[in-house]
């Protein structure tokens, strides 16, 4: 028998997660992405809550540094605890808080707008943290995401606060030539720890690069669309999808799926060098990622299909996705992004991408 | 074949590590023992959400909630070894054990980060490094005064079938317990469905303890 009878009953704990849902939520990504989605999520929480027509019409100011609880630095805040679920006036405030705002240090004595960035910097001493500001003032609402602090001001990205719509697949093909032609391109780009190359001069293919390539997607995805899911290795009738761009209401409790993506790495090598493959084997890769797509998309109602080839070979060529039948009824998007063992033959062939 | 203790005691020193380096990332300085002792608790018992089984599936009914006095040891270890600083050393009275050392702890940086970067390059350990800051962020949320009920008010803990000084297994012979399968329940009543990751019903479900805790129905 549960202790406190009808505190843990099914209906009790619905009553949690009607108050609390979000809590927890991108556990997978990096602090920083986290923390802006997180600020995304507070704000459209907030502005949803009927109350929040009375908050001053001032900027808020998020701060990934969470403080210590007796750290005198913050003697004039007040302690919000769980700040995600927006009880509280966000606006015209600064809040300092961790990525998952399970609590926050606020301050409301705020200088005026002009002074606000040099008060921050120089005055408080924040400027090398994750910074996100909203301003409810322009458009209905502006998100600025400053990743590596206000001391780099040029390095912002901006979002409308309920500024939703439709991501298109050309939208997400978009985002994954970012990645490719920054992160993925050559050994020398990608993180060392994290290559999706075993042994580049051989071109022996590391045996997880699928999910490396995966994990960056996932993040920029989630930077570029912070309101939406990127969900990722979810089970559907027909297998498991690498990859979705989705939105949930939580106001509806309604999901949209936008699309979904599977992933492939072609390659002539196993990251030991002891098993090849040939092109046949790479044809029925490309050829089983359109069925994997087309499958995936209409299993769970999403409006488009996106197969991604992630191409390691020497002497890459679309001759991979030559089999693939012309006006294929399944109408799944097919790209293919050559990733270079090393820079030279990317100088070679005269390519920035 | 019985487990090497001296890996055993090398894992146990990491696992603490781990738990003052998440809690002073996440906001949770100063890291009372109090704080070490629950937050070893919850990670323990929810680390089947994760498919992980607890580093202690067996923990002592305290009336004053969970204290380990094994894992005690183990932090005054780190201590004198230099892993650890100790600042504000205090005591306190308990029903149980009478009067007992509090402090709190703050990570050597310098001495334990290597040790911590070390242990990451092992799959098991990173995994068990992340339920760690998950619980610690989700523990972010409970004002400090707050801990000792709210981990009061944790099914397996609160079970009234186990009586204090008895021991609360939370490795049942299915790898599960009572509070991981409750945590487990979030996944099954949250609207995003399949879509509910263990991390939400870790946060999920320490957000519900704190709510039965703040109704004093909490055993």
């Amino acid at each position: 028998m549960s202790p406190g009878g009808d505190l843990w009953s099914d209906s009790a704990l619905a009553a949690t997660v009607a108050e609390s849902l979000g809590a927890g939520q991108d556990s997978e990504l990096p602090p920083d992405v986290r923390f802006l989605a997180s600020s995304v999520k507070v704000v459209g929480r907030r502005l949803r809550r009927p109350e929040s027509g009375d908050d001053p019409p001032h900027f808020a100011v998020f701060v990934l540094k969470p403080m210590g609880r007796k750290d005198p630095a913050i003697k004039e805040f007040e302690l919000v605890w769980r700040l995600d679920e927006a009880a509280t006036a966000l606006s015209g405030r600064l809040w300092l808080t961790n990525e998952a705002l399970n609590f926050g240090h606020a301050l409301a004595q705020m200088p005026a707008e002009s002074e606000l960035i040099s008060w921050l910097i120089d005055d408080l001493e924040l400027g090398e943290y994750p910074t996100v500001i909203y301003d409810p003032t322009v458009d209905g609402g502006r998100i600025r995401f400053y990743p590596s602090g206000l001391m780099d001001l040029g390095d912002v990205q901006t979002y409308g606060v309920g500024d939703l719509h439709a991501v298109s697949a050309d939208e997400v093909k978009g985002i994954v030539d970012f990645v490719v032609s920054n992160s993925l391109l050559t050994p020398q780009m990608q993180i060392s720890k994290g290559s999706t190359w075993a042994n580049p001069a051989k071109y022996w293919v590391s045996s997880n690069a699928e999910a490396l390539i995966q994990a960056q997607l996932r993040v920029a995805l989630k930077k570029e669309w912070p309101v939406c899911d990127i969900q990722h290795e979810i089970p559907v009738r027909s297998g498991r999808f690498d990859l979705s761009v989705s939105f949930f209401d939580p106001a509806s409790g309604a999901w949209t799926h936008y699309g979904v993506l599977e992933l492939k790495v072609l390659k002539y090598h196993s990251a030991t060098g002891k098993t090849t493959y040939g092109l046949t084997d790479n044809q029925t890769a490309v050829a089983d990622g359109v069925a994997q797509a087309a499958s995936y998309r209409d299993n769970i109602g999403a409006s488009w299909g996106m197969l991604c080839c992630f191409d390691h070979r020497q002497d890459a060529d679309s001759e991979c996705l030559a089999t693939l039948p012309a006006n294929d009824s399944r109408n799944v998007e097919v790209h293919r992004w050559q990733i270079w063992n090393s820079s030279e033959p990317l100088r070679a062939s005269g390519s920035s991408a | 074949m019985a487990p090497n203790p001296s890996v055993v005691g090398v894992r146990g020193s990491v696992r603490l590590l781990t738990i003052v380096d998440a809690a002073e990332q996440v906001g949770l300085a100063p890291v009372t023992a109090r704080l070490v002792h629950v937050a070893a608790y919850m990670t323990n018992a929810l680390s089947p959400v994760w498919s992980l089984a607890p580093y202690t599936a067996e923990v002592l009914k305290l009336l004053g909630g969970p204290y380990d006095p094994g894992l005690q040891q183990e932090l005054d270890r780190l201590v004198g070894r230099g892993l650890l600083i100790v600042r504000e050393p205090s005591y306190e009275f308990t029903e149980n054990e009478g009067w007992r050392l509090a402090a709190e702890y703050e990570l050597h940086h310098e001495f334990s980060r290597p040790v911590l970067d070390a242990a990451l390059r092992y799959p098991d350990e990173a995994d068990a490094s992340r339920v760690v800051r998950e619980i610690c962020l989700a523990l972010s949320g409970v004002p400090t005064d707050e801990l000792d009920d709210l981990v009061r008010s944790d099914v397996s803990y609160a079970d009234p079938s186990v009586s204090p000084n008895s021991v609360v297994d939370l490795f049942g012979a299915d790898g599960s317990n009572p509070s991981s399968r409750t945590a487990q329940r979030f996944g099954v009543l949250s609207p995003r469905g399949t879509a509910t990751t263990a991390a939400e019903e870790a946060h999920l479900y320490i957000r519900h303890m704190l709510r039965v805790a703040a109704s004093g129905t909490g055993q």
